[in-house]
C-alpha cells in the first residue's frame, strides 16, 4: 500500500476539478487510505484559476503539497498547469489536456495567450513524464464533453495504478449519481488512450 | 469538508438555533444543516440565514438565554459587524452553550483583509479555541459547547480556510437531541448594560471566569505535547500539520518538543510555563499575526526566563498563508525557498462574469448611460461593494473604483460629495449587501439629501457564496415559507422619490435611466433586476443565442462589449458555445450586423 501519494489538479473553474478531487477521495477511503484535500477556490466558482491538492496514503498530515513534490498533476488546461509549476519535480507525472481556454484579458485583446508549445516546453524542462491527452476532444467523441476531467484521471491510472479501477468507478457513481454512466465511459476511454 | 464537520459537531450536541451570514470560507456549515433539514435527515428548530452577522449573533444570544444551544457562523469581517453584541456578550454571558464560528482567511483567498480574529478573544474577553483539521473541527465544536456551558460564556471557534475547506475522512458520532424547556428569567445585572456599576462588577466577574479557563478546560484536551527535545515549537491550527509533516518526514520528531495549542484565549499559562522552563529555544509557527509569539515573549519576560522565542515577527513572511516549504525551511534552517512562485510571467485569469450574468447588462447600461450624460467611462467614480458585481473591476468594464466593506459603496460615495467632490458619483451595490448594511447608508444619504446615484443590482440571491436566500425570497432553504420583502417597497417606505426599476437584460433601458438621473440633484435609485444566471440555468433555459455565419464579420464587438465567456473568437467569426449560453441576448443587442439570433430550445 502506498505511503503517500499527492496529486495536484489544475484547471479553470467549471472544468470539474473539485468533482475530480472528491472522486479520488471516495476511492481512497474505500481502499482503506486516509485522504486530505486542500483547495484554492478563490473567487473561482466559474472561470477563474482553480487548484486542488489531493493527498492520499496511510498517513496524511497536511492538505498542502510541497514545492516539487507532486507525484502527479492532472492538468485540465495548459496555462493553469504551468501556473502549478512549483509543485512539479522530475518524478511528477503530468497528464495534460493541451487545449487552451482563453482568459478574459485574452478575449478583449489586452493580453495574448502564450503559445502552447512554449508552455509545454516549460513543463518538459521540469519532468520527462509529460503525457498529452486531447481530453476534451476525445470526450466529445463519445458525447461526454463534461467528463474530460475523469478521462484524464483514467489516463493517469493507466500510467500509474494509484488506486484500484473498481474503487474509482464506484466512487464516480457515489459522486455523480445519475450522471455516472457517461463519466465511467470517459474514465475507461482514458485508461486506453 | 471541515465546515461539514462543524455542522455535524453541532448536530451531535443537539444545536437548536443556528444563524449566520454567508461568507467564504464559512458558508458550508449552515448550507450543510439546511440541506439536511430540508431533506428530512435531521430536525433543528431554527436554522436560517440572517440579514447580517450582527443580527445573527443577537438571535443566537437570545436563543441561548432562552435555553437553546446555538451556533452563529461568519467570515472574519462578519465578526467586525457582530463585534458590538460580541463585546457585550461577555457581560451578559449565556445559559445554554453558544458557539461563534469565525473563519479567517490567511492568504487571503477570498477576503478583503488578512484579519486575525484571535485578537477578539482578548478584546471581547471570551474564550477562543482553534482546531487543526476537519476531525478536530468536529471534536472542537462539541468541546466548545461543553466549555461554553461550564463558563456560561459564548466560545469563539476560530478556524482558517485550510480547516474550513479541507476535505478529509472524519469520524462522526451520533446526532442527539438536546432537550430544553424554553425559559427566560429576569436578571438585570446580567442583561442590562444601562447601570454602570453593574458593568464594572460584571467586568470583574468575567475576568475571574477567564482566569479559570485553563483549569476548567483541562479534561477537554484542547492542547497536546509531542516529543521531548530541547528546541520547542509552538503552533496552532493547520500550522500544526505543517510542522508535524515536516518533523515526521525528516525523522526529527524526537529532537523537538512540540506544543500544539487548541486553547488560544486565554492561553494556558501553567502549561506554557512548564513548557518554556524545559526548552532552550522556541519557534512559534502560526498563521497571520504573531499572536501566540507576542504572548509567549511577554510570559517569558514575566517569568524571567532566558528563552529565545522567534516567530513571524522575525523570520516568516509577514503576510500571506504559510506553506510547507516555509515551515520546513525555517525548522531545518534552510533558506531561499520561501513561497517560490514560477518565474514565468503568466497571464492572469480572474474569474469573469458568468455567461448571461445580469451584472453584464447593468454595467453595459451604466457605461452607455454615463457617456450619454456627457462623461467618459472611467471619468466619474463608481463606488463598488461586496459581491459578484465587484468582478466588474476586470475587463471589459473596469468599472468600480472601490470595494471596501459591506454597504460602504453608498456611504463612501456620500463622503466624496460632502467633501465637495465636483463630479457625479455612482454607488453600485447588490440586493443582499443592500439589506445587510447598505440600507443604513442609504437612510443617511436620503436624510442628508446628498447628490448620488445608487444602482442596486438585484439578482435575488447571495450569488458569490453559493446562492443563499435574501430577504426578497419567500422560501427558505430549509423549506420554510417566509415573508418576502420587496426592495422597491423598502425604498418607497424610506421616501426615495427618484426611483426606477429596470430590466438588467435590457441595457438600453438601464442606460436611459442612468443618463436621466446622473445630473439630477438628490438621491436617485435604480434597481436593476435580473435573476442570477446560474439560477436561471437551474430553472431551465428556453432559448439560446446562435451566430448567423453569413452575417458575422468577426468585428468582435460582442466579445469586447459584453466579455461574456460563452462567446469564442475563431479565425473567421465568433462562435457561441452552446453549452454555456444562457440566451440572455445581451450580445445580440450590441451586434452591429444583426449576426446573432435567438433560437428557442427544448427546456434543459
Amino acid at each position: 500500500m502506498i505511503k503517500e501519494y499527492s496529486i495536484v489538479i489544475a484547471g479553470v473553474g467549471g472544468q470539474g476539478g473539485l468533482t475530480l478531487s472528491r472522486i479520488i477521495a471516495h476511492a481512497s477511503i474505500s481502499s482503506g487510505l486516509s485522504v486530505k484535500i486542500g483547495e484554492t477556490l478563490g473567487m473561482s466558482q466559474r472561470g477563474g484559476s482553480v487548484q486542488s491538492y489531493v493527498k492520499i496514503g496511510r498517513n496524511v498530515w497536511s492538505p498542502l503539497v510541497k514545492n516539487g513534490s507532486a507525484n502527479a498533476l492532472i492538468g485540465m488546461e495548459p496555462l493553469e498547469t504551468v501556473r502549478a509549476l512549483r509543485y512539479i519535480g522530475p518524478q511528477t507525472i503530468i497528464v495534460l489536456d493541451p487545449e487552451p481556454i482563453p482568459t478574459i484579458y485574452n478575449l478583449v485583446g489586452i493580453e495574448k495567450y502564450p503559445e502552447v508549445e512554449k508552455l509545454l516546453e516549460i513543463l518538459k524542462n521540469k519532468t520527462s513524464r509529460l503525457h498529452i491527452v486531447e481530453a476534451r476532444r476525445e470526450a466529445e467523441k463519445i458525447n461526454a464533453r463534461m467528463s474530460a476531467n475523469i478521462l484524464l484521471l483514467g489516463k493517469l491510472i493507466s500510467i500509474e495504478r494509484v488506486l484500484p479501477i473498481e474503487k474509482i468507478e464506484e466512487a464516480i457513481k457515489i459522486v455523480l449519481g445519475a450522471k455516472a454512466e457517461k463519466a465511467i465511459e470517459a474514465f475507461r476511454l482514458g485508461l486506453k488512450l | 469538508m471541515g465546515n461539514e464537520a462543524i455542522a455535524y459537531g453541532a448536530l451531535t450536541v443537539g444545536v437548536a438555533v443556528v444563524s449566520g451570514y454567508p461568507g467564504t470560507p464559512s458558508s458550508e456549515v449552515i448550507e450543510t444543516l439546511l440541506e439536511m433539514v430540508k431533506s428530512g435527515h435531521v430536525k433543528i428548530p431554527y436554522v436560517e440565514w440572517a440579514v447580517n452577522e450582527r443580527v445573527a449573533f443577537e438571535i443566537c444570544l437570545g436563543a441561548s438565554l432562552a435555553g437553546a444551544r446555538s451556533l452563529v457562523t461568519m467570515k472574519a469581517p462578519g465578526l467586525n459587524v457582530a463585534s458590538d453584541p460580541l463585546l457585550s456578550s461577555a457581560y451578559s454571558g449565556v445559559e445554554a452553550g453558544m458557539l461563534v464560528l469565525v473563519a479567517d482567511d490567511p492568504g487571503p483567498h477570498t477576503t478583503q483583509t488578512e484579519q486575525d480574529s484571535r485578537w477578539y478573544g482578548e478584546l471581547a474577553k471570551l474564550p477562543v479555541i482553534e482546531p487543526s483539521d476537519p476531525q478536530e473541527a468536529y471534536e472542537f465544536t462539541i468541546k466548545g459547547y461543553e466549555l461554553s456551558e461550564k463558563l456560561k460564556l459564548p466560545v469563539i471557534l476560530r478556524t482558517t480556510t485550510r480547516v474550513n475547506h479541507t476535505v478529509s475522512d472524519v469520524e462522526v458520532g451520533e446526532f442527539n437531541e438536546y432537550k430544553y424547556a424554553p425559559n427566560f428569567s429576569k436578571n438585570p445585572k446580567r442583561y442590562l448594560r444601562a447601570v454602570m456599576y453593574w458593568n464594572r462588577e460584571r467586568h470583574l466577574e468575567v475576568l475571574e471566569t477567564l482566569a479559570k479557563v485553563e483549569e476548567v478546560s483541562e479534561n477537554l484536551e484542547l492542547n497536546k505535547i509531542l516529543g521531548s527535545g530541547k528546541i520547542g515549537i509552538v503552533c496552532s491550527g493547520p500550522s500544526y500539520l505543517y510542522v508535524l509533516e515536516t518533523l515526521e518526514k525528516n525523522n526529527l520528531l524526537q529532537d523537538y518538543k512540540l506544543l500544539k495549542l487548541g486553547l488560544i484565549h486565554p492561553l494556558p499559562k501553567k502549561l506554557l510555563r512548564k513548557f518554556l522552563e524545559n526548552v532552550e529555544k522556541v519557534i512559534v509557527v502560526e498563521e497571520i499575526d504573531p499572536y501566540i509569539e507576542l504572548k509567549l515573549k511577554a510570559l517569558a519576560h514575566e517569568l524571567e526566563l532566558d528563552v529565545k522565542i522567534e516567530g513571524r515577527e522575525e523570520i516568516f513572511p509577514k503576510a500571506g498563508e504559510l506553506t510547507l516549504d516555509d515551515v520546513e525551511s525555517w525548522i531545518l534552517g534552510k533558506k531561499n525557498i520561501l513561497n517560490s512562485e514560477p518565474t514565468y510571467p503568466l497571464p492572469r485569469r480572474p474569474p469573469p462574469f458568468c455567461p448571461g450574468c445580469p451584472h453584464i447588462g447593468t454595467y453595459m447600461g451604466l457605461r452607455l448611460g454615463v457617456s450619454k450624460a456627457g462623461y467618459k467611462w472611467g471619468e466619474i467614480p463608481l463606488m463598488g461593494d461586496i459581491g459578484c458585481y465587484a468582478l466588474g473591476l476586470n475587463p471589459p468594464f473596469e468599472s468600480i473604483w472601490t470595494e471596501h466593506s459591506m454597504g460602504a459603496s453608498i456611504s463612501m460615495a456620500m463622503g466624496l460629495k460632502v467633501a465637495g467632490y465636483h463630479k457625479p458619483v455612482i454607488a453600485v451595490i447588490g440586493d443582499s449587501t443592500f439589506f445587510h448594511s447598505g440600507i443604513t447608508s442609504l437612510i443617511e444619504a436620503l436624510h442628508k439629501n446628498v447628490d448620488i446615484l445608487v444602482v442596486i443590482m438585484d439578482n435575488s440571491t447571495v450569488a458569490m457564496t453559493g446562492h443563499q436566500t435574501t430577504p426578497e425570497n419567500n422560501l427558505s432553504q430549509s423549506g420554510k415559507i417566509l415573508k418576502a420583502l420587496k426592495i422597491e417597497s423598502v425604498l418607497e417606505g424610506l421616501g426615495v422619490e427618484k426611483l426606477a426599476i429596470v430590466n438588467a437584460y435590457n441595457y438600453r433601458e438601464v442606460a436611459e435611466k442612468v443618463r436621466k438621473f446622473l445630473r439630477e440633484p438628490g438621491v436617485k435609485v435604480i434597481v436593476s433586476r435580473g435573476l442570477c444566471a446560474i439560477l436561471t440555468r437551474r430553472k431551465g433555459l428556453t432559448q439560446i443565442c446562435i451566430v448567423d455565419k453569413e452575417k458575422c464579420t468577426n468585428c468582435l464587438a460582442c466579445i469586447k462589449l459584453t466579455g461574456c465567456p460563452a462567446l469564442k473568437p475563431t479565425e473567421n467569426r465568433v462562435e457561441i458555445i452552446e453549452d454555456n449560453c444562457n440566451g440572455c441576448t445581451l450580445c445580440m443587442q450590441v451586434c452591429p450586423y444583426d449576426a446573432i439570433i435567438v433560437e428557442k430550445i427544448k427546456e434543459r
